[in-house]
């Protein structure tokens, strides 16, 4: 699909704001804001005619949730891999509008593990179904995803000298931008942290010690969390009530094990030049960068992977506070505060792409100032041993 | 008590390398036809796609890739085992494998370190760890 330009844009976008409560399931929730989402876009659900879900919420990916919305879609895409399956989404529905099969896609999803007080589930199929060959060497040695981001992090100090204090900067510059998202507060509160207000380098470092170099702070929240997304062709973009986000180019790319596999490159080093090139856009162009924070190592990663520095120079990068919404000399990032400082249910891809919307229609809780490109990008599944990486440009004008 | 998760058989792709793991060898396969070291045991191989692989014997020597020291987890069984090394070692051959370095000091164990093969026996399959070389 390389060349294709597709004219779609977001059009839509609602954000479910509890993290921490039990009154509606996640088929529910995933209901309820795809109708505020479709409101948002002037639309019905009468007028959805591709969907898009992950398959989190129900036993048949996009099954149930059609039958519970009543939607007669066309199209059905249902793509699990993690974190990063709505940024495909996106790039699957840029695709079927293009081919002319769709006009209104709508993406939605939803997780409870806060209230519903269930571990985030095993990563991909380790435990369930049937085994494999590369879970049976995996799982004697558990399966803790934190150690496996570690992993990166150390490998990634080693090689580079990128230092605790630098992945802090990140944390610290996502719970700052939180502090003016008042859902993100308020959501701090509903899962009992104490200290709701911003942090400081040293409140990074002086977290518990998870697995090393990763501390506490290092590490996303558990939240309850939802929303959806509308995305439509380009004829009804232009009746909107309200700006739409453009979707200029799209990448993806996979990551898995191997003896020569540098684990300090993400996948988003190939899914990143592909969607920028598609764009015709660079990252110096870039004003807003929705980077999947599952950790801070992540971040760091994907700053240098898709172009924001070289790598290695991630660590040096991020100091001084370049990242913060009103700063000079780099992207805004996770300006809503990210899964560190506003909300983590388990597949975090959508709100990337919500929140990057919302700065171009200039309605984020920290706006960067005349924001005209963003780019979502989700990393999905497990930074260390296997990851699929989408990354999506998102623009204010039309292409 | 609580165990450490075993390998689930029958698979067919991994039942001869964790047959093997009874008699403490572990094993890591090549590729006949394009000479690509393969790992995990798998019926194709990534590199050419043949599937004549032949299941050789390591000799358990290797490189610490990475480690972290695993302070907190969820898990019963590792929860117990906490602090613990979990790591990426490249063994001499040429291929990589995630497994945890058993050491009395976990502090000390570093990226680039040598380690050596051990095993931890359980009734029907042995797990491959690593210990610092000595």
């Amino acid at each position: 699909m390389t060349g294709l330009r597709p004219r779609a844009a977001i059009a839509g976008i609602y954000e479910y704001p509890y993290r921490n409560n039990s009154s509606y399931g996640p088929l529910a929730i995933k209901a309820m804001s795809a109708v505020r989402a479709l409101e948002d876009a002037g639309l019905t659900l009468a007028d959805v005619d591709a969907l898009y879900d992950a398959g989190e919420a129900a036993a048949h990916p996009g099954l149930e949730v059609a039958e519970y919305l009543g939607l007669d879609p066309d199209v059905l895409g249902t793509t699990d891999v993690g974190g990063s399956s709505f940024e495909l989404f996106a790039a699957d529905a840029c695709r079927a509008i293009a081919a002319g099969e769709a006009r209104v896609a709508l993406l939605t999803y939803a997780e409870t593990p806060r209230s519903g007080r269930v571990a985030i589930p095993p990563m991909a199929g380790t435990g369930r179904g049937q085994p494999s060959s590369a879970d049976n060497i995996e799982a004697p040695f558990g399966l803790n995803i934190v150690a496996n981001y570690a992993l990166v992090a150390a490998r990634h100090a080693y090689q580079y000298g990128t230092t605790p204090e630098q992945l802090a900067e990140i944390a610290v510059t996502t719970r700052a931008h939180a502090q003016r998202n008042p859902m993100a507060i308020a959501g701090l509160k509903d899962i009992g942290l104490k200290h709701t207000g911003e942090i400081s380098v040293a409140d990074v470092l002086n977290s518990r010690m998870i697995a090393d170099p990763l501390h506490m702070l290092d590490c996303c929240l558990v939240t309850d969390g939802g929303g959806a997304v509308v995305i439509v062709a380009e004829d009804l973009a232009a009746s909107l009530p309200k700006p739409p986000a453009w979707i200029l180019g799209t990448g993806m790319a996979v990551s898995y094990q191997g003896p020569d596999r540098d684990i300090t490159v993400s996948a988003a080093a190939k899914s990143g030049p592909r969607a920028f090139q598609r764009a015709g856009v660079t990252p110096a162009d870039i004003d807003v960068a929705m980077l999947y924070d599952s950790f801070t190592i992540t971040v760091l990663m994907l700053l240098e992977d898709l172009g924001f520095c070289a790598k290695g120079e991630g660590g040096s990068y991020v100091e001084g506070g370049r990242l913060r919404f009103d700063q000079p000399g780099g992207p805004a990032l996770n300006t809503d505060g990210g899964g560190l400082s506003s909300n983590h249910p388990g597949m975090r891809g959508l709100f990337l792409l919500i929140e990057a919307a919302r700065q171009l229609r200039g309605e984020s809780t920290a706006q960067v100032a005349n924001a005209r490109l963003a780019v979502a990008h989700g990393n999905g599944v497990l930074l260390g041993t296997r990851h699929v990486g989408g990354t999506v440009i998102l623009g204010r004008e039309r292409p | 008590m609580t165990s450490r998760p075993l390998p689930r058989q029958p698979e067919p792709d991994s039942d001869a390398f964790w047959a093997a793991t009874t008699k403490h060898e572990l094993r890591y396969q090549q590729c006949r036809r394009c000479g690509r070291v393969v790992f995990f045991v798998r019926a194709i191989c990534p590199g050419c796609g043949s599937g004549d692989l032949e299941l050789k014997l390591s000799r358990g020597a290797g490189t610490i890739y990475s480690r972290t020291v695993v302070r907190r987890d969820g898990q019963p069984f590792f929860r117990e085992r906490t602090p613990y090394v979990y790591a990426l070692v490249d063994l001499d051959e040429g291929f990589r494998v995630a497994s945890e370095i058993v050491t009395s000091d976990v502090d000390r164990v570093a990226i680039s370190d040598r380690v050596q093969l051990t095993w931890e026996d359980h009734p029907e399959v042995s797990i491959p760890l690593f210990e610092p070389a000595s």
